[in-house]
Formats: structure tokens, sequence, C-alpha cells
């Protein structure tokens, strides 16, 4: 307050002076319309000037031709000529970019242009679209580096991110998410059991979008080495709102939406279907004369379009988000709270995802030096599900609805259930709308992330910090079948699994902060404990006589199996770290990690991970000084080691499991044995990975112009790898450190603001490149993927190339009538008949075998990019946001059913064009019941490549006069459209596709799987 | 600010126990290292010996579970495949590969156990501590047993194999190189030996029924020494073989009636000398055991079975030759059930109406029939012949008495040497049909391809076939591997 008051007798002061100047008073708002206190308001080129009041007020003496700037930390300057006005409100927008931003890293804050590591920093701004319900989705395409796959639309289902390429095989590949500085659970596998298929929780679901007020993604070894043995992924770390002195903000924002299929794949028609079959055998008939036709086609004449299966499933979903906070405080505490309720349902029926969030942070000044606080998270959700992306038959309601025969209805009254059981095809699909309607999942979620910290100034510039956190959780998986769905096996199926666990972080740290001259050094050093624990209780229950109390009483069936278990794991770390500059223009960091760990073996429970980096900051030098272009360069680089840690516990030690056996039949015959179910491996030790950066940071035209370049090259040895294992051992698969692979990369950032008047525009474009390899595995040993229908050798981790390298044969057109067949190179054992597709006999022995196989792509984009454009004109803002990959293939699996051409399931419209002796074409088959079978070619590998408008968002804020009168501060309406658009070659659902996730052992497969919506969303956002 | 010190000296205070924080904490699981410090613990670890045999971990059913019965006679003149199981296709026209996963499941499931069994002659050495000395013996019995008798259904499938006497401690150490088959068959007499001595003493009374005897291991000996005896055409294998033999016969009778072997009242009793224990209790339908929904066909009454699948059915070649007065016939196939007619013979021998008509879903406490006294009296007959080079009056004698039970008349006196060998494989095919013994026996007797031929003319039968393949994956993870020729 004695700064204002000084202010104001200075201005009165000036007024005396000069006679002639005006006095203006006005008020100062943020973007949502809350008052900005303490912004600076200073007439043009002098040193006169004011600040605003707690209420965001200010008033000043100035001539009418003056021009007066505003200018707050975290904002774009204004400059507004006075024109002889006496009221000038003005509305500050946050910056895109700030030089003396304070950018938190870990364990600490630097200042934006001091950075010498790869950061990028991502604004609440950009994550806080009401269309995105957890974080992850968010990040999608916001920053270079950084891959965001989000590999299915089921709602509140995990997404996978890649900073900087895949390094791990067996370990984790997913990035490290500290919250407000504790390393929250985020492995799936941690949090439920997995063993109810259909629904998966998103561990970050947890952390409301809307919470978070910004988000740091570490890149490099020197920014991630203080994260030490789970730094090799990168680290992401995530800073919640926090209270600010003032009076009471209360925030709301609701938002309504729907959300639909964005493309229906075309099917046969019932008719057509029906023509398909009969003609599937008729050409069989031709070599194999015994060859039976299928009851279910006879007629084709009497059926006509039939049911359509896509329509049973797929419905318009509704969306709703509403959320409210508050924020304020004194010159002892600020708050921050806030509480959230979201529903989404899904695109398929009964499927949906449901969630409450609370949040608390608060932060108290003890005393002069100590200052402590407490943060705290609170999420309750309940998310139901429906099987998607099994790579079976006929295990995903998706694959069920595609596959279907349309010439039976859905419905047949007279058995159990009122169900048509199964279709009547050779492939028994099962009726995917039992299956949706009668079948129950779902995930019942409780979590709690909190934390207390506690900061004292012992001395002037030396810190001591304390921090205790917790992240609990308590998550049950619940599950029936009824007996009279297929997929009971006539005797219905309950489950019922609770998982239950916590980790806990204690933290002491010390920094020291000291500038000699111009040698400014922070030096910080500490300690880190962090334990897991979770236990689990499973109980399946099969055989029920009477279906109706589902898994409330899972009592009422026959068979029961319960099982329980208990799993933990523990970190002690120590911490250092001494950041130097020399006068803001020569920087050295060195920083390091040294981790047990209990999950390696006594010889290698200890880890260090150093890194060092420097920077060269030329703007600082003098001869920079007159290019008043350039406003910042700077040159860095830097190398370290990081660790992998990311494998379950208890995996070097030998284990032993059980295993029934009866002697006799009595009652009490049975014994449970046990035998050895895993090999020791003490030698297990942690996976490391080198990593160098270069980058290359340059900001003009202060800073409407920042571009930033980095490349990297992160090589990873002693790789993790569940290896499988000659069997001749009585074992599967070992632990074992074998192999080394790299990724090289480049990163380029490009943030523009490109007209900066009453009209704005400014854009943010980034692009990552990454290539990636394995460059040795011991033993030649190739790896192969998750089987899809029994064929696990489609992608294969191989040395010398990359993981998701895609392998089967190359198609080589059909046999035509002018060909002989017995001369066609075909499957040993297998006959090729005229109409019968070809591949390439690669080696020319004149029959296709595994030697046959080609590389058929790579399921690794060659780029990825994000590009966001923000207009407003006053109070109009667009947003459009492209984002996309290029070059990367997906494996069409529906394919080998759709396409299947035999009549055993229904197919797509392709099959219309089936080869026959009047339509000789090259590219489909004939049709024909006795197929040799799913052959992995190029023919189902697809290009992914897709650019999308992930989300365009026009919003509106309300002019003052009118929200004045209804008192409030401000009020933005907005409308987003998410995914409305999408341009790829892609033949599925959607190219954002991958059966199992992220995984290095199948990326990029898709086989009934849970597709993407589009959605468009309406939402309101008051301020009061 | 002395809070804050009482903080960091509470905090401290905490980490004085690093070492012991930083400890593998696995409260769920037993770890090898410290499982072992019991009698009991080496009981049930034998019990999880033999849990092997019927249910497993990494694939979901044991090795007896379906792969290896149904292999026998698919892989032969006895069965063709009615299932769109490409694997099994395969194995039922001979076209199968070395990815043919049926086989590979063998493989495993068989190095599975013998794993096991290495661990518990280890472990059942380094305990002192025994109540009886006849529990050690015993248990020493169980796993030399378990191995000689897997190493002899491995020898016989792929031929030479690595051969792993140890536990394993490491995977690097069991890349090996196939072992000669005359070594492996000098490890598995070795073993038996060991079995039939070790076993005729039993000091559990909990652990009989489902539990290998001496003569069971006496009589699976003298089917190595057959096995050897006809691969190298030893006339003093055939000795053996038939000196281990006359140790079992007489100790033995046959069931009465034919059809009853399978009946549940009769398990483990009668003229069994030893089954793999099933029960349908562990688990629904087709998961516990396979031999009702493989192998039945579904019934439209409720008194038949619900989910038979009928995926192995009988060739016309196999059903044909059974003469109508042949009991077995009646006992072994099914055509018609109350009145439902089906479209040709299933497999029914291992459905005991009585005891288990009218279940839902096909789960069965049936069990795999090891060793039966018909085996035995027949193996005597063949040994005979092969010792004497003609038939005698004991060999006529013992495959009369299983013919007599058929309601068939004695055979035809006078025979030679190659009619009453194959007198022998003729009775053999009826008495054991899906018993997991065709192929070992046309194999033996050098009749794959003819018989397989007459009863598939479309199958890609092969000389080399004599030989199951290598798995593939097997050679991927041990290089020192080299494929049987001819896949």
């Amino acid at each position: 307050m004695k700064k204002i008051t000084l202010f104001i007798i200075l201005v009165f002061l000036i007024k005396l002076l000069i006679a002639q100047n005006i006095s203006i008073t006005g008020k100062i708002f943020d973007a949502s319309g809350n008052s900005l206190p303490g912004v600076n308001v200073v007439i043009k080129g002098t040193t006169i000037g004011t600040i605003t009041d707690v209420d965001g007020v200010y008033s000043i003496e100035a001539k009418g031709t003056d021009i007066l700037v505003y200018s707050f930390i975290g904002y774009v300057k204004q400059e507004l000529s006075v024109k002889n006005r006496s009221k000038i409100n003005v509305v500050l927008v946050e910056s895109v970019e700030n030089l003396d931003e304070v950018v938190v890293i870990g364990y600490g804050t630097q200042r934006k242009k001091d950075i010498t590591v790869s950061i990028s920093s991502i604004k609440a701004r950009d994550v806080a679209s009401p269309v995105v319900t957890s974080l992850d989705q968010s990040l999608q395409g916001q920053a270079s580096g950084v891959v965001v796959s989000q590999s299915t639309g089921k709602p509140g289902s995990p997404v996978s991110i890649r900073i900087r390429g895949t390094t791990s095989i067996n370990g984790t590949n997913e990035p490290l998410y500290v919250i407000d500085g504790i390393p929250i659970i985020t492995k799936a596998e941690e949090l439920t059991s997995g063993t109810l298929q259909g629904s998966e929780i998103n561990p970050l679901s947890s952390i409301n979008p809307v919470d978070i007020e910004s988000i740091q993604i570490l890149k490099d070894a020197s920014a991630t080495a203080i994260y030490g043995a789970r730094g090799a992924n990168g680290v992401i770390l995530i800073t919640t709102k926090r209270g600010k002195k003032g009076p009471l903000q209360v925030s709301l924002n609701s938002s309504v939406g729907v959300q639909k299929l964005s493309k229906k794949l075309d099917l046969l028609n019932a008719h057509e279907l029906a023509v398909l079959g009969n003609d599937a055998v008729t050409e069989a008939r031709k070599y194999y004369p015994g060859v039976a036709y299928n009851d279910a086609f006879a007629l084709p004449n009497r059926f006509g379009e039939g049911t359509d299966w896509q329509d049973q499933i797929f419905r318009t979903a509704m969306f709703s988000n509403h959320q409210i906070s508050i924020r304020g405080g004194n010159d002892n505490t600020v708050y921050f709270m806030s509480a959230n309720l979201m529903q989404q349902e899904g695109i398929i029926r009964n499927s949906d995802f449901n969630k409450g969030t609370f949040r608390i942070n608060l932060d108290n000044n003890l005393s002069k030096t100590v200052k402590s606080g407490v943060n705290l998270n609170f999420t309750r959700s309940i998310n139901h599900g429906v099987i998607t992306g099994i790579p079976n038959v006929a295990s995903s309601v998706t694959a069920m609805a595609l596959l279907f025969n349309p010439g039976q209805d859905v419905y047949d009254e007279t058995i159990e259930g009122g169900y048509t059981y199964e279709s009547n095809t050779m492939n028994r699909i099962p009726n995917p709308v039992a299956e949706i309607n009668e079948t129950k999942r779902v995930i019942n979620s409780n979590r709690l992330i909190g934390d207390y910290y506690l900061d004292w100034d012992i001395i002037e510039n030396l810190k001591f910090k304390f921090k205790a956190g917790i992240d609990a959780f308590f998550n049950k998986e619940q599950q029936f079948i009824p007996s009279f769905v297929r997929r009971g096996q006539d005797k219905g199926k309950g489950y019922n699994v609770n998982m239950q666990g916590y980790t806990w972080l204690l933290e002491n740290t010390l920094t020291y902060t000291k500038d000699f001259d111009k040698h400014h050094f922070n030096i910080l050093g500490g300690q880190t404990a962090q334990k897991y624990v979770s236990e689990i209780t499973d109980i399946a229950v099969e055989r029920f006589d009477d279906n109706r109390l589902g898994y409330y009483n899972l009592g009422a069936g026959l068979d029961k199996t319960i099982n329980t278990g208990y799993s933990t794991w523990a970190m002690v770390s120590g911490i250092g770290r001494v950041i130097y500059n020399y006068d803001s223009k020569y920087y050295l960091t060195f920083s390091g990690r040294l981790d047990g760990s209990s999950k390696f073996g006594e010889s290698h429970k200890y880890g260090f991970f150093p890194s060092v980096s420097a920077a060269w900051r030329i703007t600082g030098e003098n001869f920079m000084k007159s290019l008043d272009v350039i406003n910042d360069l700077k040159l860095r680089m830097s190398a370290g080691t990081v660790g992998n840690e990311g494998i379950p516990s208890g995996v070097t030690l030998s284990t032993m499991g059980t295993l029934p056996y009866f002697y006799g039949e009595g009652a009490n015959a049975e014994v449970l044995g046990t035998y050895v179910a895993s090999l020791k491996n003490e030698d297990l030790k942690w996976e490391v990975t080198k990593q160098y950066d270069l980058g290359f940071d340059l900001s003009m035209y202060k800073s409407r112009i920042e571009f930033t370049t980095e490349v990297y090259l992160k090589s990873t040895s002693d790789l993790l790898l569940f290896l499988p294992v000659n069997r001749s051992s009585g074992f599967e698969y070992v632990w074992s450190n074998i192999g080394d692979l790299e990724n090289r990369g480049l990163e380029l950032s490009l943030n523009t603001v490109n007209f900066d008047n009453d009209f704005k525009w400014s854009t943010r474009l980034n692009i990552s490149f990454n290539k990636n390899e394995v460059t040795n595995l011991d033993k030649s040993t190739d790896i192969y993927g998750t089987p899809v229908m029994n064929i696990s050798d489609w992608t294969i981790i191989r040395e010398g190339e990359p993981v998701g390298v895609i392998y089967g044969y190359k198609s080589d057109g059909i046999i035509q009538l002018d060909e002989d067949p017995t001369t066609v190179p075909f499957f040993p054992s297998k006959i090729p008949r005229y109409g019968d597709r070809k591949y390439v006999d690669k080696n020319g022995d004149g029959k296709l075998t595994v030697d046959d196989h080609f590389k058929l792509g790579n399921t690794n984009p060659d780029f990825s990019y994000g590009f966001k454009n923000t207009f407003s004109y006053k109070r109009l803002t667009l947003d459009i946001y492209l984002q996309g990959d290029y070059g990367n293939e997906i494996v069409n699996f529906n394919r080998f059913m759709l396409e299947s051409f035999d009549g055993f399931q229904n197919n797509s419209t392709v099959a219309l064009d089936r080869w026959t002796e009047t339509n000789p074409t090259n590219e489909y088959p004939r049709a024909n019941v006795s197929t040799h079978g799913n052959v992995m070619s190029d023919v189902i590998v697809e290009d992914g490549s897709y650019l999308r408008l992930k989300d365009i968002t026009l919003s509106y804020n309300l002019p003052f006069n009118i929200i004045n009168r209804i008192k409030i501060k401000g009020l933005q309406i907005s409308i987003s459209g998410r995914n409305l658009l999408t341009f790829t070659k892609y033949s599925g659902y959607d190219p954002e596709v991958s059966i199992f996730g992220g995984s290095v052992f199948g990326k990029g497969a898709d086989y009934g799987s849970y597709p993407m919506s589009k959605s468009v969303v309406f939402s309101l956002n008051a301020t009061f | 600010m002395k809070k804050v010190f009482l903080i960091l000296t509470i905090i401290l205070l905490c980490f004085s126990s690093c070492e012991k924080f930083l400890e593998q904490d696995i409260r769920s699981q037993h770890t090898y290292s410290n499982y072992f410090q019991s009698e009991d613990d080496l009981v049930h670890f034998a019990d999880g010996m033999f849990g092997g045999l019927i249910t497993w971990t990494w694939e979901g059913g044991g090795l007896f579970f379906n792969n290896f019965w149904v292999l026998q006679d698919l892989a032969s003149d006895n069965c063709y495949e009615n299932s769109s199981s490409a694997d099994m296709l395969d194995l039922s026209q001979f076209t199968f590969d070395a990815n043919n996963a049926p086989v590979e499941f063998i493989w495993q499931g068989c190095y599975f156990i013998i794993n096991s069994s290495n661990v518990l002659i280890k472990e059942v050495e380094n305990f002192n501590n025994y109540s009886s000395p006849d529990v050690k013996n015993h248990l020493l019995g169980e796993a030399y047993f378990m191995r000689g008798m897997l190493y002899f259904e491995l020898v016989k499938l792929f031929g030479d194999v690595p051969l792993q006497l140890f536990p394993t401690k490491t995977a690097e150490e069991t890349i090996l190189p196939r072992t000669p088959v005359a070594d492996v068959y000098k490890n598995i007499i070795s073993d038996l030996k060991k079995a039939e001595k070790y076993l005729i003493v039993n000091p559990f009374p909990n652990r009989v029924e489902g539990m290998p005897t001496s003569y069971a291991a006496s009589a699976l000996l003298a089917k190595v020494y057959l096995t050897r005896g006809a691969l190298d055409n030893d006339v003093n294998d055939f000795d053996s073989s038939r000196v281990c033999l006359e140790k079992v016969i007489g100790k033995y009778t046959l069931e009465p009636e034919f059809s009853d072997i399978f009946k549940l009242a009769n398990a483990n009793s009668g003229e069994i000398l030893w089954a793999i224990n099933f029960s349908g209790t562990l688990g629904e339908g087709w998961t516990t055991n396979q031999f009702i929904v493989r192998l039945m066909p579904t019934t439209e009454s409720d008194n038949g079975v619900r989910n038979g699948q009928g995926w192995e059915r009988p060739t016309d070649e196999l059903y044909n030759s059974f003469s109508n007065n042949d009991k077995r016939k009646a006992a072994t196939f099914i055509t018609e059930f109350e009145g439902e007619t089906f479209d040709g013979p299933y497999i029914k021998k291992y459905w005991d109406q009585e005891a288990e008509g009218g279940r839902q879903n096909g789960e069965s406490d049936v069990d795999y029939i090891f060793l039966r006294y018909a085996d035995v009296l027949l193996m005597y007959a063949e040994a005979l012949n092969e010792v004497n080079g003609s038939p005698t009056t004991d060999a006529y004698n013992a495959i009369n008495q299983v013919r007599e039970r058929a309601n068939l008349q004695d055979l035809t006196i006078g025979l030679s040497y190659q009619e009453f060998k194959d007198a022998v494989l003729q009775e053999r095919q009826w008495e054991f049909v899906m018993e997991g013994q065709r192929w070992f026996d046309l194999v033996r007797m050098g009749k794959l391809k003819e018989r397989v031929n007459l009863a598939k003319p479309t199958a890609n039968i092969h000389d080399f076939n004599i030989l199951f393949p290598i798995p593939q994956k097997e050679i991927y993870f041990n290089t020192k591997l080299v494929q049987n020729t001819g896949y």
C-alpha cells in the first residue's frame, strides 16, 4: 500500500505541475473478466505511471495526446492512445511467451530466458478446452517432440504419450507425471487389475484440466536427469492453479455437447451377403463338389436391406462438463478451490465415463520466512465399458456389429433373454446388441492426490523445502455376463475385483542462490523417498441359475474363485544440481540423481544419473545490443544419462506358482501343488539412456516471432527385455538386459503474432521428426508382436530396424483365366485356383514361405505436427487447431474378416467388385468358402497419415456494459467442434487407432476398435 | 523453528534403515530360494509337477488337456478334423509345418514338467529331515517317473531332443544341442528303473489314486524297450520288454466289460495301471478337459451333451473296420441318441452317460488313462512275437484275452510273424481309439504312411512324418537346434 500511496502522491504532484493533464481512470481485466491488480500503467516515453489496486482500478493524469502503456508479467503489453478519454477499461491478454516468465523445472523454477535445457511449456489456456476430458489428451500436437496417440474413442480410456520416441521394449515408454511435485501413479496396472475387459481407466483423468496453471514437458537429459531412473521417457510437470491475493473470484464453466461417429463403414446388405455366400459355395464346388450350401442364404431374393448392425450399436452421445472454482486470499493465506462434474456418454451404447473432482490448494505464510501449504485433489469416477479392440474374430462389439449377418433380426422373442443368440453364418458371431445391453462392466474409482509443503528461508539466499505427498486409490471393477449372452457361455459369469493402494513421497531440498558480481549461482541438494503399495482382491464367479441380481450378488453363482495379491516397490534418492550463469550470457548446469530401487537385485540396486548442459545467450553480448530486431538468441547443448526402471516389482526373483491336481475322484481329491513360476535374474539392472541435445532459440520483434529448433540423439542400452526363451528351459520368458536402441530427432517450433491490432492473429506451429532403430539385439533374436488372429509375425522387433515395422507378403494381383494356376508360387499344401490372390515369391523358390515376407511399412510416423491459429477481433476469438501424423502405416485387420468373400460373416461392399470370370479384376479375389486363411499382406496395410481439424472454437466475451448490468465480471460463450474434419486415406473408422495402444509389440493395429467421435460442444464461462 | 527441526529429525530417522526399505517385498508369493523348508513343501511341489499334466498357466490346458491325445489319432488313419482350426486340419491332412501350435504345446508342456521333475530330484536330495525314508524314495520315484515318461514322449515325437537333467537356473544354460536318440533312451531307461524301484512303497495314504506305481513304471519301461527295439531292431530290447511286462502280467485283470473301463465308478481301479486324474470341478465346460467338447455331438435331448462340438471324428476306414459283433464298436462310437440320428459316428467312449449325462456344458471328471492292462497284454503279445520271430502260445493268450472281452473270436492259430504283428496293430487300433496311442503304434510298426494313405487318400503324408518338426519358435530361441528332415 505504501507504494500505491507514493504513486498517488506522485501523480498528484504531476497534476499540479502540468495543468492541461486530464484525469483518467479505468479498470483492468484479464480475458476471462477477472480484475487484475498490480498492472503497471505508464505514460509512454516517460517514467510517469501507476499500478492498479486490488480491484484492478487505476487512475492517472495524462495529456489527451499521450499513449498509455499497460503491462503485467505474463500478459501481452498494450498501448492505447488517451484520445481525451477520461475512462479507459482495458483487457489484458495472457502472453503466449514471455522471457521473464518463470518456468517450473524439476525441484525449482527458472526464468524462461535462463532455461538451458529442453522444456516445452504449455499454458492453461491451451489445455483447458471444454471438450478435453483428461490432460494427456490435451497435449496432442501442443509441443514438439511429444507424440500423443489417442488410440481409442472409448470415454475415459488411457492415452499413450511418447516423448522423443520409443526408448524401451519391455520397460515403460510413458513419461513420468509429476503433479505439484508428486510423481503420481500413471501406470494403469498399478491402479487397476486389468482383468475387466472393455474398461480401462486413464490414470490422468483424476486431474481436472481446468485446474491446471501450466504444464512443462522436460525432454532432454539435462532437464530430466534430476528425475534419474524415471527420466528416460521425459517428465511432464503439472502445476495447478494457486490462490491469488485479492477479493474472492468465482468462475463458473458449463459445457454441453453431442458426439457422433465420424463415418460408418460400407457393408453388404442382407441380400448382397446371401448372394455372396451362395457364390462362395458355387465357386468352391467347382473343385470340391461335396461342399454344401448354407441354408441361411437360401433364396437370397427373400432378403432386402436387412438389419444395419452399426446403427444398432452406435448412438449420438451427450457430453456435459460443469465446474466452479473460487480463488482469493489475503496477505497471509491464499486459496484456490474447484469442483467439477463431467458426464460423457460413449458413442457405443451403454458405455460412458462420469467423474467428479474436488481440489483445494491452500498457501499460508506462517511467518516472514516460513510458508506452508496443502494441495488436495479427490476424484470419483464411474466408467461403464463395452468390449472393443480384442484381436479375436468376434470378441469386440464393433467387430460383431460389422460381421453379423444383416439378414437376421436383433431380437428373438422365442428364446431366453429375447435376443438372437448368434449369427447363422459359418463364423458364429455373437449378437452385439445383447452383449451391449445385457452385460455390465463398470469401474468405480476413488482417488486422492495430495501433498503438504513447507518452505523456509533459513537465511538470505538459502531455502529449505519439505514436501510430503500421497496418491491413494480405491478401485472396484465389476462385471456381469448373463448366461443367455454368448460370452456368458450358458453359465453366466460375474466378477468383482478390488484394488487399493497408495504411493507416498517424502522429500527435503535445500536451495542456495547467490550472485557474486556477474556470477549467478543456484545450487540444489536434497533427498527424496517414495513407496508404492497395492493390494488386490479378485473374485470370479460362474454358473448363475438366476441372472437378475448381477454383480450385486455374486453369492448367487455356484463356482467361486478368489485370489488376493500384494505388490510394492520403493525408491530412495539423492538429488543435486548447480546452475551457473555469467552475466546472463554463459550458462552451465550440472545435475544428477542417485536412485535406489527395490525392483532390482542386490548388486544393482543403485544407479547414478548425471547430466551437464551449457548455453550461450548471444543477445547478452554487446555486439548484439544494437540489433533491436532480435530480442533473444540462445544456443544450448546438453548431454546426460537417464534411466528406466519401469518394470514390475519382484521380477528379479524366482517365484513359486500353484497348480491343482487330483488324487482320485472324491470331494477331497484336489490338491494345490506348486511349481517354479519364474527364473531369477539377480543381474537385472537399469536400462540406461544417454541423450545429447543441441538447441537454438530465437526471439524477434519483441517476442512476436519465436523460433526454437532442437536436434537430439537418445541411445538406450541394456534394454529391459521380457524375452521369450527356449521352452526346453521349462520357462516361457525371462527378464534380461539385452540390446540397444536409438532415437534421433529434429524438433521445430515457431510461434508468431502475425497481427496485433484490434484484429489479432497468432500462430503456433510445431513439427517433430523422430527416427528409431534397434541397433543391437544380442543373439539376433527377433521379438514377435502381439498376435492378431493368431498371426504374430506381422510386426517384429529386429536388429537394424525401427520398433514397429510391419512384415508380410506382397500381393501380386489375381490369377486370371489366361494364366496357369499350377505355375503360381503358392503356400505349400494349398492349391491356387483362378481368382485367387497371388503373392510375390521373393526368393523365387516356387512356394510362399516366411522367407518371402517383405517389409510392408512402419507404424511410426515420419513426423507429427500441430498447427494452432488464434484469431481475435475485439471480443471475438476463433481458435483453429490442426494436428496430424505423416508417414505411418496402419494394419487394418478388420479387412481379414470384411474382405473374406466366403460368406462366413458380413463383408464390406468391396465384395461386390470381387473377381468372377466375367469381372477379371486384379484387386479382389473370388468368392470362395474354402479360402486359404488370413494372409498377412500389403493388402491390409494402409497409409495412416492424417491431417485433422482437431479443435475449432469460436468464443465471444460479452461486453462489460451488458455483463455489468447482470452483476458479473465476465461472461464468455463459445462453441467448439472436435475432430470435425479429417483428411486421410485410411479406410477404417479412424486413423487414430491402435488396439494395443502404444505397445511396442503392436502399435498401429486396428481390429474391432472403439472409433473416435466427432463432437460439438457449447460452453458458457462466467466470472463473478 | 523448533518444529521444523523436529520434522527434519523425524524424516532422517525414517531413513536410517535405508537398506531394509529397498528390499524386495514379495508377500503374496513364495520365492524359490525360501520355499523348500519342510517335507510338505516337497510333497506340494510333487503335486504341482503332476498338476502340469492337467492344467498349466501359459496356454490354459495342461499337457493331457487335449493336444496330446488329439494329435495321436488325428495324425493317423483314425480320425479327421471337423472344425475350422487350421492347426488341427493340418495335423489331420499332414500339411502341418514347424509352426503347428499343438505340436509346440506338447513340446513346451513336456519340458515344463521336466523342469519340475529336475527341481524335485535336486530338492529331495538336498533335504534331510524326512519322517521316513519311504517319503524320500517315493518322491524321487515320482520325479524319475515323470522325467522318464516325458523324455520318452519327446524322443518318440521329435527324435533327438535337448536332454536337460538339472533345474534351470538361467535360460542360457539350457541352450543345448539335440542329444542323440540313443543317449536319450539310456537316460529314460535309467530314470524309469529308478522309478520302478522307488515307487514300490507308497507312504502317502492320500496320494494313491492318480499316482504312478511301480507297476506303471514297469509297463512304461516295457513300452520304452518295445519302441527302442523296433527302432534299432534289437531283440535284446524286446526281451527286456518281455521281462518288464511279466512283472505286471497277472497283477491286474481286464475289466469284464470294455465300456466300463471309462465309467467314473471304475476310475483308478480295475485294469487301470495309471490314469492322469482330471476333475470337472476345476473349471467350466471345455476348460477342464476336452474329452466331451471335442469328441461328442451336441444332442437335442437334455440327457445328452449340450456343448459337444464333434471336432475330431472317426474316419470311415476306422469305423468300418469294426465288426458289428465287436462290443467296442458300440462303446466307442455314437451314431444316434434317444431317437436323434447324427450325420455319422462320433467318439463317445469318454462319456459316462449315467454319471455325466444331461450336463450342460461338457465339463467332465473323466480321466486320461495313460496305461491299462489291455495295453500290457497287447504289448506282451507284440514282444513275444518279436523275441521269438513268431507268435507263441502266450502271445496268442494275451491278445485273445483282449479279443474275448470284445466278443471277438480268438485269432487263428498259425499266423506268421508279420500276420501276428498286423493283428496286434489292428487290435490296438480297435482297443485304443482316442487314447493317445495310434500315431506311435503306426510309427513303431512302420505302417504310418501306408495306413494314412488308405484312410485319407488326400493326405499329404511323407516318409519323414515319422517325426514331428521341432517347433519353429524353439529353433529361434535355441539356435543350436537343427530341424528334422523334411520340414
